[in-house]
């Protein structure tokens, strides 16, 4: 460690890093310092390393072979994160934080978990949500909602991503991207499969931690929602799942996360991406009485750094591995049968 | 001055209780009473309710509220001695006063593309058919009859479907639950904001919830602390003395033809 903080390398400098992860670690600045900054784009790197003090780079091998990289964060863009994840790995480091979603595959999942268990390598995946204090708390309290649990909803309803990475950084600029085209069958497809691999993953995991099994999962119905979402309703572990999505120009978010058992019931609601607004909110109801927990001082963001933190001081365990890839195991389930059931257009009545 | 009409209960009394306290609160509208002619009677919506309330008709009821009634076969309605009798329903949600301004901004939101969400969380045990009808009642009442219903999954422990109402998709579900108070919710997200109430079960004079957001805002509607039993009690009064009609068994008709698909299940 550099004067008792740990060391930390980005692998992609892009908006995720500047918008979530520099401002995180500013609020953690005596744990962590930022010494690397790596991007294919020279200037970027330039740019982003500039704010911090870092070094810049444009390969994830010169960022490897820096030796004061202690932990490295994955933040390239997705078709990266398995090869990043597993360079890391073998390249010593103490541990990787990888953006979701971990890989894109089966077979790149399956190759990261041989390469960590080879490696003992500690790997968190940044779904927030799983290290919000609001969650957590939930997961504490919640009693036997896991088995009791039939209906699990999530809706989340969102600006674009534009209006939020301003509230938490100055983006100096942004690529332009290109809109999907919705007037065809393959473009709704992808957009459904992008929206699960790219939002529904941030509380696919939680959703996964209340079903007992996910090797059933059928896909009833699965629409694009417009400009920018999805409406997927799917059956797994003998339980019904609602994923909704939507970003429009709204004011208003709303990011909520529900389960109803016959006699207990939990509503998270999650404050907005990006910004640091502190914790979600969680209710449990059960027995004609509600028990609230939060909102605490800080968020998932923080709360996944405060892990590694801990992992890396030796002071708690890494998350289980054969859990991270379950959970993407299962968001790929999703984001594949959705769009399949996209370009197919089929539904039918499911009886009980 | 008011008319004060009287009431009387017909039939197997399980309106009772609601209607009591209700009625109470409408002292100067209506009075107990042990004889129909020109009054009002009420019939609790449980099994055979299409024949109590013909028979009340045909005893000379003015008008006959059935309060959450179950699906059943209206033909008894249609007997033309009866046909044409003032019937009005307390449905769960839509009787609720939330739903004359709610429609309005729902059906003013409603445009191509967008989806309304009408989800329902009910006790367990309580008869899904019966918890669809409710909530065709309340889709119909917020933006249009809803056609073409498709249902994609359906447990004890509730349904989930998909149906278009006015060109509009719907999404709508009920959960069975015991752990969190009985409510109706319905959402349409517009392109900058949306539609959003939230309707008690009227077991109390807990007001609903409407809010409609936009660039400049949420505007939340005026509550009312009514329940759909009272608000339907009213109407029913406004009815019988201005000589009003209502549409209700005709559109609750068509709805349990639509609810059949989860009933043949």
């Amino acid at each position: 460690m550099l004067n008792g903080k740990i060391g930390v390398g980005f692998a992609g400098a892009g908006p995720v890093t500047q918008a979530i992860h520099l401002p995180t670690l500013a609020r953690l600045a005596a744990m962590f310092e930022v010494v690397h900054v790596s991007d294919v784009v020279a200037d970027v790197a330039t740019a982003v390393a500039s704010r911090v003090g870092a070094t810049p780079s444009t390969s994830i091998g010169a960022l490897l072979d820096d030796p004061r990289v202690e932990v490295v964060a994955v933040c390239s863009p997705h078709a990266f994160h398995a090869a990043q994840v597993i360079a890391t790995c073998r390249a010593g480091k103490k541990a990787v934080l990888c953006e979701k979603p971990l890989a894109m595959s089966g077979p790149e999942a399956t190759e990261i978990a041989a390469v960590s268990a080879e490696t003992g390598m500690p790997i968190i995946v940044g779904a927030m949500h799983m290290f919000d204090p609001g969650w957590l708390a939930a997961s504490e309290h919640w009693g036997d909602l896991p088995a009791a649990s039939h209906t699990i909803r999530s809706s989340v309803v969102l600006p674009p991503n534009a209006r939020f990475e301003d509230l938490a950084t100055e983006l100096p600029a942004r690529s332009g991207l290109t809109a999907p085209d919705l007037g065809n069958v393959e473009g709704r497809a992808r957009m459904v499969h992008a929206g699960v691999m790219g939002l529904a993953i941030h509380d696919l995991p939680l959703v996964r931690s209340l079903l007992p099994r996910f090797d059933d999962l059928r896909v009833l119905s699965a629409h694009v929602l417009r400009p920018f979402g999805y409406q997927i309703v799917c059956t797994a572990g003998g339980k019904l799942v609602e994923l909704h999505a939507t970003m429009t120009a709204t004011w208003r978010p709303e990011w909520t996360l529900e389960a109803f058992g016959d006699d207990r019931a939990l509503r998270i609601d999650f404050t907005p991406s990006y910004v640091h607004a502190g914790s979600a909110t969680a209710a449990i109801s059960t027995g004609g009485r509600t028990r609230t927990f939060g909102p605490a001082g800080h968020n998932g963001y923080e709360g996944e750094w405060l892990r590694l933190g801990a992992i890396v001081r030796g002071e708690q365990a890494a998350p289980d591995l054969a859990a991270l890839i379950d959970d993407l195991t299962f968001a790929i389930a999703v984001a594949d049968e959705a769009a399949l059931l996209v370009r197919s257009a089929h539904g039918a009545e499911v009886p009980a | 001055m008011t008319a004060w009409l009287p009431v009387f209960a017909a039939g197997d009394g399980s309106a009772g209780s609601v209607t009591a306290g209700v009625l109470a609160s409408l002292p100067l509208s209506y009075h107990d009473s042990d004889a129909i002619p020109g009054g009002v009677a009420v019939v609790g919506g449980s099994g055979g309710w299409p024949r109590r309330v013909a028979a009340a008709l045909r005893a000379g009821a003015g008008g006959v509220i059935v309060t959450a009634p179950k699906p059943a076969d209206l033909s008894p309605l249609r007997a033309p001695d009866v046909a044409g009798g003032l019937i009005v329903v307390d449905s769960a949600w839509s009787a609720n006063p939330v739903v004359a301004p709610a429609s309005t901004a729902f059906r003013s939101a409603a445009t191509a593309g967008r989806r309304l969400e009408c989800r329902v969380r009910v006790g367990v045990g309580r008869s899904l058919p019966a918890v669809l009808l409710d909530q065709l009642s309340l889709i119909r009442a917020l933006l249009a009859p809803a056609g073409e219903l498709r249902v994609l999954h359906r447990s004890a422990h509730g349904f989930v479907g998909e149906a278009l109402a006015g060109g509009v998709a719907v999404d709508l579900s009920a959960t069975c639950t015991d752990a969190v108070p009985q409510r109706a919710d319905a959402r349409l997200l517009t392109a900058d904001g949306g539609v959003h109430v939230v309707i008690p079960d009227g077991a109390t004079a807990e007001p609903a919830l409407l809010a409609v957001t936009d660039p400049r805002g949420t505007l939340l509607a005026p509550t009312i602390y009514e329940s759909g039993h009272r608000a339907t009690w009213r109407r029913m009064h406004h009815l019988l003395t201005t000589g009003g009609q209502a549409t209700d068994i005709d559109d609750l008709e068509a709805d349990i033809a639509t609810a059949s698909i989860l009933a043949a299940g």
